[in-house]
């Protein structure tokens, strides 16, 4: 009788400790996706001449994406951050800093070629259709792929062969690695990877940037 | 041998509960979600990660229930299964470095826990006392 008892109570206490476990690794997952930090990055909320510096030049909330023009959480993001600009536009800044990850092949082209388009005053408008016609390019062959972006060039009136010269000019590679380097200085270890005046936003969607951006909005 | 399968159970875990949580992963530096993006992580549906988990969690089990009873048998069968773990994880291991091009960290944990296991396993099936080797024909000295 002892016996059973006390096979009963291990098993039970093995199973039960088993559902404990299981429940702390699920609280454990949810806990580390978020993102969020208190601490200040400093140098994030700097900007650089080179800097893709979207709304108000005065602003005191600035609003820096890394990002990575092939990630496919970037494009997903791409509408909420989208919805944020034309939303505030007029009271904060929006940085776009590029962070391209080694194992997207097509990452640094599309860099490149956003770099030209905004030599020619269309950067916004190209990151634009790069993160909604992304999967028409991002699994493209390298030549697929330069044949791809000239044609969104192409489709807003940019000068070709301005646009070919530009993509393919030092000063671009140059541009797009110090964003990289910023990045990396900054803590970046995935892409998108927010900062909000310098700290790390966990926001998923549009209500969670509105929620940050206006609590800073109304602070003096 | 159940401190390394309970490791084992904790991080395949980990990465189901991640699958089935993550709608669109970040990409990381490492290039983690690649692989667990990868058609090679799910069969028909099923995340590979759940199997290990069943897996390490069937071995845990196993341990504790050998631990209660002192069956021999128990005890070779759970040195088998770590062949057939150690297989699997050759065959991820292979498709990570060769076909996928990128690693996953807690993937490769795995993997180092599953052959722990099998070597553990091993050892004691080579031993005289829970192994197949066959005990010695002298009768004890006692009965002479």
């Amino acid at each position: 009788m002892n016996d059973r008892r006390y096979k009963i109570t291990l098993w039970t206490s093995v199973i039960g400790a088993i559902v404990l476990v299981v429940g702390g690794i699920v609280a454990l997952a949810i806990y580390s996706e978020r993102q969020g930090s208190n601490i200040v990055v400093p140098g994030v909320t700097e900007l650089v001449p080179e800097d893709h510096v979207f709304g108000s030049a005065e602003a005191t909330v600035t609003l820096v994406e890394y990002g990575d023009f092939q990630c496919p959480a970037c494009a997903a993001y791409a509408l909420v951050v989208k919805q944020v600009k034309d939303e505030y536009a007029d009271r904060i800044r929006f940085v776009y800093r590029d962070f391209p990850l080694t194992q997207h092949r097509n990452a640094r082209a599309a860099s490149y070629a956003a770099e030209a388009a905004g030599v020619q005053g269309k950067y916004w408008e190209f990151h634009d259709l790069l993160f909604e016609r992304q999967e028409a390019w991002a699994a493209s062959s390298a030549s697929d792929v330069q044949k791809i972006h000239e044609g969104y060039a192409e489709l807003l009136g940019l000068d070709l062969g301005k646009f070919a010269a530009d993509r393919d000019a030092d000063l671009t590679r140059r541009g797009v690695d110090a964003d990289q380097r910023s990045g990396i200085q900054a803590g970046v270890a995935s892409t998108p990877t927010f900062y909000l005046n310098g700290r790390k936003l966990d926001a998923r969607s549009y209500d969670d940037f509105k929620r940050d951006i206006d609590a800073l909005l109304a602070t003096p | 041998m159940l401190a390394v399968s309970a490791v084992g159970f904790l991080d395949a875990t980990y990465l189901t509960v991640q699958h089935y949580l993550k709608g669109i992963p970040p990409c990381t530096i490492n290039g983690c979600e690649v692989v667990l993006t990868s058609g090679y992580a799910t069969v028909y549906g099923i995340p590979i990660a759940l199997a290990g988990s069943a897996y390490y969690l069937t071995l845990l089990l196993g341990g504790i229930y050998f631990l209660d009873s002192r069956s021999v048998r128990v005890f070779r069968w759970f040195a088998l299964c770590t062949v057939m773990g150690l297989a699997v994880s050759f065959v991820l291991v292979g498709l990570q470095l060769f076909v996928i091009k990128a690693l996953c960290l807690y993937c490769m944990i795995s993997a180092v826990t599953s052959t722990t296991l099998f070597i553990l396993g091993m050892a004691v099936l080579n031993s005289s006392r829970y192994g197949a080797r066959p005990l010695p024909k002298v009768p004890p000295a006692d009965l002479r």
